[in-house]
Order: structure tokens, then sequence, then C-alpha cells
């Protein structure tokens, strides 16, 4: 997911997303919201794209942010906002006063259910050890920590996140266009077909789906804005502190986003490797200035 | 209402902070002048004398602020840093706008950060190795520890040899994000969709007046 992909520290640049798109979970809510999601999509792409800019420097600055769907981005990210102003904030700022023994408890047992997602993708990543780590967490939270603590992080196995987003990236996948998600928040074209993947990929989906009675329907959905308020309240300072200070939010979080999706990407979390550096060169001609995208170890 | 410091330590704003908090040398050092040989030792010099010098809850705010600068000025390389944040723009900038774009990122970074050392808890900053980067420029990795038993937080410093003598930060990476990109991010933003350098410059001059009135407070 997008909020908190990140093992080391999840708080981040989380909360951006309101729920985190890549929430493993995605109940009928979350299903509704995708297909109407998806149908505004192309009803609006058609005729929502920016027209490339004539200017060398904007049209440098247009090919380097890859968003060709920023103007209907924009619109969707002010709705975003809306909505986290009027729900999403105040409740996390409510969520603040829960004791930590609460918060933590709730925050392992919701990374403790998004195990079965994130050891699929630590496979098809041929990544072995850390589909291990995975499996001997959930185990051993589940069985010791009742899944509502985390003794295995105490034991050196910390909690590392995958998605299938990354997973197609590891397999040389592009992001494609920046793509901002009603309520799911920042995306790309390819994290979002990742977000559909991980729902199908989820246990949790199939309970839902195949319980007799009504609400684990809305599990997925419920666990999807329990996961969004714990972000948001984790993250609460350095929300309000960038949206304060930042003269174009939303260029903001587009970059953060970016960047830490590199950074998940690249498995740096992992500890075990230089984390990957943004390349930083003044290019005589200017317009050089390599994207982010480009790393250099 | 939960003022944590906890949060506050949030990575994003480390960065920020450690900006000042690895530049913090107090002037009144003299030996702090001293140019390190090798930039290991130029951060963490920066980063062992640090952490008194900001971080006094009694000291007063525009106290706080003009030691913030002076460090600010001696250890980033804000000739290169406002370059690059102007991203593509830079090229339409004319001398002067440059000068005062340079003036006012300066102001900005001060204004912004100065206050939030109130309080600021000196965490631990570990070295863990340099590693060469692109160009000249090399990584100073360390390791921030956090309060509470929250894994630490990898930071990189990217700094660069000036032409006199010694290094000078140009990029803080925290945990794979990097300050100046996201900056430059931000205002090529700006001033795409609200008209270019002119745009940036007034709007940077608001805020700075903004942010000042609120420290006072």
């Amino acid at each position: 997911m997008t909020t908190g992909t990140v093992s080391i520290s999840d708080e981040r640049i989380d909360g951006f997303g309101l729920f985190g798109a890549g929430s493993a979970t995605l109940g009928t809510v979350q299903r509704w919201l995708f297909r109407s999601l998806v149908v505004a999509l192309l009803a609006l792409s058609i005729g929502a794209c920016a027209t490339p800019p004539e200017d060398p420097e904007e049209r440098a600055a247009y090919e380097q942010t890859n968003d060709p769907l920023e103007p209907l981005n924009r619109t969707i990210f002010d709705f975003n906002i809306f909505v986290d102003e009027y729900v999403l904030r105040p409740v996390a700022k409510a969520y603040e006063y829960l004791p930590d023994l609460v918060r933590n408890s709730v925050r392992n047992f919701l990374r403790n259910l998004k195990s079965p997602v994130i050891l699929a993708n630590d496979i098809m990543q041929g990544e072995v050890e850390r589909a291990g780590d995975t499996m001997g967490r959930f185990m051993f939270n589940t069985m010791v920590g009742g899944g509502l603590f985390d003794p295995a992080s105490d034991a050196g196995i910390p909690y590392h996140e995958e998605d299938f987003g990354q997973t197609l990236a590891v397999w040389g996948v592009e992001s494609g266009p920046y793509l901002m998600l009603p309520i799911l928040g920042p995306s790309t074209f390819r994290d979002t077909g990742g977000i559909v993947v991980d729902r199908f990929i989820d246990p949790i989906t199939y309970w839902g789906e195949n319980s007799s009675r009504d609400w684990p329907e809305y599990a997925g959905a419920i666990l999807g804005f329990t996961n969004a308020i714990d972000m948001r309240s984790r993250n609460y300072r350095q929300v309000e502190d960038l949206q304060e200070t930042s003269l174009d939010f939303y260029a903001t979080v587009r970059s953060l986003y970016r960047q830490q999706r590199q950074s998940v990407i690249e498995n740096s979390d992992a500890g075990d490797q230089p984390s990957p550096v943004p390349s930083m060169s003044l290019e005589e001609n200017g317009d050089k200035i390599e994207a982010q995208a480009t790393l250099d170890q | 209402m939960i003022t944590r410091i906890k949060s506050l330590m949030s990575p994003f704003v480390i960065c920020a902070g450690l900006l000042t908090l690895g530049l913090a040398f107090p002037l009144t050092m003299d030996t702090a002048q001293a140019q390190s040989a090798d930039p290991k030792e130029f951060i963490l010099e920066l980063g062992d004398r640090a952490v008194g010098a900001l971080t006094d809850k009694s000291l007063d705010q525009s106290v706080r602020r003009e030691r913030f600068r002076d460090i600010l000025n001696e250890g980033l390389d804000l000739n290169y840093v406002s370059q690059f944040v102007l991203g593509a723009y830079r090229r339409q900038a004319s001398e002067e706008q440059l000068d005062s774009f340079k003036k006012l990122l300066e102001d900005n970074i001060v204004q912004n950060y100065a206050w939030r050392f109130r309080n600021y808890d000196g965490q631990e900053l570990t070295f863990l190795g340099v590693r060469p980067a692109s160009r000249d420029s090399q990584i100073v990795e360390t390791e921030l520890a956090q309060a509470d038993d929250a894994p630490p937080i990898q930071v990189d410093w990217r700094v660069h040899p000036m032409d006199d003598s010694g290094f000078k930060i140009i990029d803080i990476i925290v945990e794979g994000i990097s300050m100046m990109v996201t900056q430059r991010d931000e205002y090529v933003g700006f001033m795409r969709s609200n008209g270019g350098v002119d745009a940036l410059l007034k709007a940077l001059r608001k805020q700075n007046e903004s942010l000042a009135n609120r420290t006072e407070g």
C-alpha cells in the first residue's frame, strides 16, 4: 500500500492515501468505489489530458513528472483533501488519545493480516529470504503474539511490505503515468493494477465473499479504514507541516510518492544494501536534470 | 492535545532538522571553522558539536534563528541547491531572479525549521559509511536513533568538495527520500501552474513573511 509501504518507518509520508492505495483488502465498498473510479477515469481522461506545453522549460518539467492526467488528478486530490479534512483527520486526531498499547496492537493486527499478500509478492519477486521472514513473522506473531503483538520484530525479524505493484516493477514494468485515486490516494497505472491483483490474492476477500454473514463482506473496507486512521494518526504532524508549508502540496505528494515507491521497490528497507539516492546533477544545458527515477548507487 | 516529540521527529521533518543539526556549529567555537579533510569527519564533527547549539529550550527564538542561519551558510552549498531546486526553470531565470531566489530560499529554510528545534531531543547519529556518488559528490551514510523502540532512520548526506577546501552538503536523503528532489518538484510544480519564476519569488516572499509572524507568536 502506498501508505506505509516501508517497514522501517511507515511513519513517513503515509496519510496521503486515505485508505492506502494498495491496501491489501478491498471490500464491497471499496470494490464499488473502484468500479465507479474506473468508469469515471475512462470518461474523464479523454478530455482531461494536459496538453504538453510549448515552452522548453515547462516541457521538460512536464515530461519529468509523467503526469499527463494532471488536471484530473488535481481535482481528485482536492476531493481527497476535502474527505481528509472532514473525516479522516478528525478521527485520526481522536484516535491519538488511545493508549499506545491499543494503537500498537491495532497496527500489529492489521500488519499480520497482510502477511499472505506480502508473502505471495515476496515469492513472486524471488525474494526467498524475505518470504521466509514473512512466513516466520506470521507464525510467530500469530501463535506467540496472538496477532496483537509483534515478538518477531523484537527477535530481529522486522516487518516489511510488498505489493503487486512492486512485484510488477521488479519484473520490469514501468510505473506508467501518475494517478490520483479517489479515497485511495496517490498511485500510478502500474500500482493501481497492483491493487486489483493484491485484492485477488488476499484470502480476506474470499472469506468475506463466502461467509454466510453480512459483515465479513465489509471486512476489507473496515480494515482499510482502520489502517487509514492508524497511518494518518501516526503521521499527523508531518502531514500538517507539509500541507502548511508546501507551495504546491499536490506536487509535493506526487514527488514523495514517486521517491518512496522507488525506495521500497529497491527494497532498501532491507538494510543490507545502500539505499538508492536520486541523481543530483546540474547539467550545463539545464533541461537534462535526470528524473528522480534515475538512481545512482 | 498531545504534541509529541516523536511526531516532530518524523523523518521528513528530521531531514530538515538535520540540516540544521548537522550544521549546528556554535559560532563561539573558533575551531569550528577548520575545514575537514574528509566527508566523514565533516558530517560527524557537525553532528557531534551540533546537539547543544540549537536545542537549548530556553534559547530565544531570534537567537536560534540567527545561529541556524550562520550554520546553514556554513554547511549547505546554497548556490548549488538554489539552482537545483529551480529545475528546468533555472535557465529562464535572470541573474537578479537567481539572486533573490537564493536569499528567499535561505530565509525560507530558516523560517521553516529553526523554530522546530524548541522541542528537539538530540537523538544519536551513528556513522555507517561513505560511498562515492555521481560526479564528485559522496554520500555519507548515517543512522539516526529514534525515541521508543522504533527502528533507526537511515539518513544519507550528499556532500561535495568546495573549490577552496572542505565540503558542503548538497542533499539530505532520509529513507530514500531526497529533500532537494522533493523541494524541486514542489517548486517546479508551483511554477508550472502559477506562471514561472516571478510567481515563485512572490509566493516565497509571502510565505516567509507569514512564517516570520508565526514564529514571533
